[in-house]
């Protein structure tokens, strides 16, 4: 065994850790031999598995914690699943072009139902037509136009009045 | 025959929280899983995929405390940590139909995510490379008078707080997430020699910062 042998084991250890486990398996043969044979290794071996212990002392979360970022999670999970939903792509082309159709339908029935009504209503002389015959006379063409146009009030003060 | 030092490890195991124990096994065993696990995550899974709300709060009971530690060590902030905790389940209910379990469950592909979302957070906040320029070796003698008087696991949690950013995202991985070197860099974007060293300089620190108990073990080893 030389002094470099052991320096470079000491090297392996800082950063590896002693669980000879998880070394990898060229180290672990590499320093087979030196361990079997050096006191001193074995020693550093052992130091080093102590501070492994000291490192896993290391505190976790406490059960109380993890319980209560269960409940907190649970709650939100509601939202996560409504979100899902909207998100889904076969929601979009699924549900809108029968329910567009449905209404298009119903509107031009409408529509349809309430020309009739106004042919037979015109035709049957169930409604008074002397205003329209009035219009037709052009009566009202008298008015001044610009007057009501732009909604001026003769009788109201103008600005230039007030000055 | 148990040595004093095989006592003493496992008289500190025996002081931690059950499933602190349980970290300290699965951390020795190198991280193997059994079939069981894998079996019980994947039907657990296939149900969370039609919303099954019992078998993800069943996953959640499982896994939570181990994802929100990691967060904690990685980010040292208790609110972010669970709001990145909260994040990884969400993720895992949303995509759950899409996850393959491993022969270890769902459990590395919570860590890859948590860890993921933790490097997001710091990179974000520029953490990752501002404080990797702290001094490696924190002042030992001051930093030793003020925990004397704490116990054993606020100490050691105290001098993992310590670390710089890329340290203690390294050793968190490697030390408690059972991770190779390999896997290590990959998450963090570095090489594996770098890796390596920031192992190192982190358990250098953190033998000066805990070298009275350290110190202790030794001895009753000796």
């Amino acid at each position: 065994m030389s002094d470099s042998e052991l320096q470079d084991f000491r090297r392996f250890l800082e950063s590896h850790g002693a669980d000879r486990a998880r070394w990898p398996a060229a180290e672990r043969l590499r320093f087979a031999t030196l361990l079997s044979s050096s006191a001193e290794a074995h020693r550093a071996l052992a130091d080093e598995e102590a501070f492994d212990a000291v490192l896993q002392s290391a505190p976790g979360v406490s059960p109380g914690d993890a319980a209560r970022a269960a409940d907190r999670l649970m709650a939100r999970l509601p939202n996560a699943a409504a979100t899902n939903v909207v998100t889904l792509p076969r929601a979009k082309p699924m549900a809108r072009p029968h329910a567009r159709s449905r209404s298009g339908y119903l509107e031009a029935g409408l529509l349809a139902a309430s020309l009739m009504i106004g042919v037979l209503a015109g035709t049957g002389g169930y409604v008074d037509t002397s205003g329209l015959a009035l219009l037709a006379s052009n009566e009202v063409a008298e008015a001044d136009h610009g007057a009501i146009a732009l909604g001026f009030d003769e009788t109201a003060a103008t600005e230039e009045d007030l000055l | 025959m148990v040595s004093r030092k095989e006592a003493r490890v496992v008289t500190l195991a025996a002081s931690l929280p059950a499933e602190d124990q349980g970290d300290v096994g699965r951390v020795v065993s190198g991280g193997k899983a059994s079939g069981a696990v894998q079996e019980g995550d994947s039907a657990l899974l296939a149900r969370v995929a039609r919303e099954d709300e019992r078998a993800f709060r069943s996953l959640v009971d499982q896994h939570m405390s181990r994802t929100l530690t990691l967060a904690r060590r990685i980010l040292r902030d208790a609110d972010e940590a669970d709001d990145i905790a909260q994040e990884t389940f969400l993720r895992l209910w949303r995509k759950a139909a899409g996850i393959d379990v491993g022969p270890a469950g769902v459990a590395p592909w919570l860590r890859q995510v948590a860890t993921n979302l933790c490097l997001d957070r710091l990179r974000q906040r520029g953490r990752l490379e501002v404080t990797d320029d702290l001094p490696e070796v924190p002042d030992a003698p001051r930093q030793l008078a003020a925990l004397e008087a704490r116990d054993l696991k606020s100490r050691v949690d105290e001098a993992l707080m310590r670390l710089p950013e890329r340290q203690r995202v390294a050793l968190t991985l490697f030390q408690y997430e059972g991770m190779s070197m390999a896997e290590v860099g990959a998450m963090m974007g570095i090489s594996d020699e770098a890796v390596e060293s920031l192992l190192a300089r982190a358990r250098r620190s953190l033998k000066v910062a805990l070298a009275s108990e350290w110190n202790e073990l030794k001895r009753d080893g000796a």
